[in-house]
């Protein structure tokens, strides 16, 4: 990559302690996240894949600074550590569409005093507030009468289109989006989506994507990271990794998507499934954490974690089977 | 104004009227809260309006008509008069005035304080949260009225002692109440996205949180209303709330009930007008708590 990365991800780990006992002293750790490197360079779509507990969600709120990490750094734009830092200045660099439309949205707070409280907090809009929260709905498609309403009166996408306008008010360069569309009908998914197409190109936006829907992810996304308790199993081009997965993983995940097109049908070609539920993150596995469920899986896959191999840029694969040479 | 700002303008008023207009469909369709506001209006009535409603306003002071002590109910004193010749009727009507005065002082004092060291403990958490939670389940272990007796005890029994014994007390309830939903609060992704913006903690607290407590607290409050009336009733009784001659009606009853059972007006009458009261609180709370749908301990 040759322009200097908007995000940069550095070794990110993330522990949580686990207590116990009468004295709830600390028994062990969560890894949640485990050595997570990746960059996001301006103006591109990363996609962040891996199933509930593989610690998507976890990497998003790091990046953001709703939590801190245990190791590792993440560096947004020129900042390298939200706390002590300027949290507003690094608002207007990096905000967060959430999961959950339901309660994105503030029940007891009009729709314009949800998006009046970005613009003047950072007071960076000049002239009359009222006039650009209408603007910023209509940025979203919603119309501005919208302005008195209050979220019970809204859909499900109507919701995260106004959370989308918050989250652009203060014109940020990063979005991270944390699975906004996975509680969405798939109609009304398709048109959120499409919205966030077209923000990215007339703001010139950098997306961080978090999902577990694939399909979507190879629509919508640039590059992409196959993330496994914790750790990147497959990184790389969009196009590369699902048109030519390398990593076990990354071909069992594909192999399990629902099949709707020709498309589908053609990217799950040979591909098998993986079978069982992913370990718990208090306990990870020795050696390559995919070994249990691999159907690829040696003998050193159970005692040697193997090392990534190939170009992030292109398609690279932490696996001591398919590596790429 | 701009022709869609106008019409955006008209929009949100429609909505508005629109809100009332289900709220008193809502109403209409709950019989105890319809009874209990419809008592506390007449409670709160009486109260404002006691010098026109009274048929001897006069009484509710220190008078002496020995002429007419201890004349049953009749056209002339409704709720007949007492040992010293007092209109009954009258100083019920004023004995209101009192009972209302050490409500709105008791929950005036005791609810903004108590509501705030909630929201704080909720939100900030960490040894905030363990401080002021340990100080409330402190305050929890006393009982009221034996708080109250040993406050007013020690100073000079009068009403703005009582309502200081009772408002020391009193703010652990709402405290707790707003302290578990905010715990609930705290994680929901709006007050993340606050945060996220940069907003201060007292915007998120204050704007964020608060509006989503509003309609427990105020079923607390009016569930509240009845309770003090009844421990402020309990405390003048025991001659620890207002001093005669103030029209009290809990001292009503207490002087009333040594001319029992001859003179029974003078303590039944007083007695009915606090269960009256309290009915009415308690019916209008249970009846907001089921229009809000909000759970109050």
């Amino acid at each position: 990559m040759s322009a200097e990365p908007l995000l940069r991800v550095d070794g990110l780990t993330k522990h949580f302690p686990v207590r116990g006992g009468p004295l709830r002293r600390v028994v062990g750790h969560v890894r949640a996240l485990d050595g997570v490197s990746f960059d996001v360079a301006p103006g591109e779509t990363f996609g962040l894949a891996g199933e509930s507990g593989s610690g998507k969600s976890t990497l998003a709120r790091i990046v953001v600074g709703l939590e801190t990490a245990s190791g590792g750094r993440v560096r947004v734009g020129d900042v390298d550590d939200v706390r002590g830092g300027d949290r507003r200045a690094f608002g207007r660099v990096v905000q967060m569409v959430f999961q959950n439309p339901g309660s994105s949205l503030n029940p007891r707070r009009s729709i314009q005093a949800t998006l009046e409280l970005p613009l003047a907090i950072h007071g960076t809009f000049q002239g009359p507030i009222r006039a650009r929260a209408a603007e910023l709905l209509e940025m979203v498609e919603l119309p501005r009468s919208f302005l008195g309403k209050h979220s019970h009166e809204l859909s499900g996408g109507q919701k995260q289109r106004v959370a989308i306008a918050r989250a652009l008010a203060v014109q940020p360069q990063l979005l991270v989006l944390d699975e906004p569309t996975s509680a969405l009908d798939v109609s009304v998914q398709a048109k959120v989506i499409e919205l966030l197409q077209k923000l990215r190109d007339e703001l010139s936006l950098t997306y961080l994507f978090i999902s577990h829907d694939l399909s979507l992810m190879h629509a919508f996304c640039d590059r992409v990271g196959v993330l496994y308790l914790g750790q990147l199993a497959e990184l790389g081009r969009a196009d590369a990794v699902f048109r030519a997965p390398r990593h076990p993983y990354t071909r069992g995940l594909i192999a399990s998507v629902p099949v709707v097109g020709e498309e589908e049908v053609a990217l799950k070609a040979g591909l098998e499934r993986i079978t069982g539920e992913i370990p718990s993150a208090a306990n990870v596995p020795s050696g390559c954490r995919f070994h249990t469920r691999c159907p690829a899986a040696e003998e050193r896959c159970r005692h040697e974690d193997p090392e990534f191999t190939g170009d992030p840029s292109e398609q690279a694969v932490r696996c001591h089977v398919h590596s790429i040479v | 104004m701009s022709a869609p700002a106008l019409v955006a303008h008209a929009e949100e008023r429609a909505a508005r009227r629109t809100a009332w207009r289900r709220l008193w469909y809502r109403l209409r369709r709950n019989p105890s809260a319809l009874a209990g506001s419809a008592i506390v209006l007449v409670v709160v009535a009486l109260a404002l309006l006691a010098p026109w409603v009274a048929t001897h306003p006069q009484d509710a002071g220190n008078v002496v008509n020995f002429r007419a002590r201890h004349l049953p109910p009749s056209a002339e004193h409704w709720f007949g008069t007492d040992q010293v010749g007092r209109d009954v009727f009258s100083r019920v009507v004023f004995g209101y005035r009192i009972s209302l005065l050490l409500v709105v002082g008791v929950l005036g004092l005791s609810v903004p304080f108590g509501v705030v060291l909630g929201l704080l403990a909720g939100y900030l958490g960490g040894w905030v949260e363990t401080l002021i939670m340990r100080v409330t389940d402190v305050f929890l272990a006393i009982p009221a009225l034996v708080m109250a007796l040993a406050i007013t005890a020690a100073l000079t029994p009068n009403l703005t002692n009582a309502m200081i014994a009772l408002a020391v007390l009193w703010w652990t309830w709402h405290t707790r109440l707003v302290y578990g939903i905010v715990r609930s609060l705290r994680g929901e992704e709006y007050v993340e996205a606050a945060r996220l913006l940069g907003a201060r903690t007292a915007h998120v607290i204050f704007r964020e949180l608060l509006p989503n407590c509003v309609s427990a607290i105020s079923v607390k409050v009016t569930l509240d209303a009845g309770f003090v009336i009844l421990i402020g009733a309990g405390l003048s009784f025991l001659g620890l709330g207002a001093q005669p001659p103030a029209p009290d009606l809990g001292t009503m009853v207490s002087t009333g009930s040594r001319y029992l059972p001859d003179m029974w007006w003078q303590s039944v009458f007083p007695g009915l007008a606090i269960l009256f009261a309290i009915l009415g609180f308690n019916l209008l709370g249970d009846g907001l708590r089921d229009l809000f749908d909000v759970e109050v301990a």
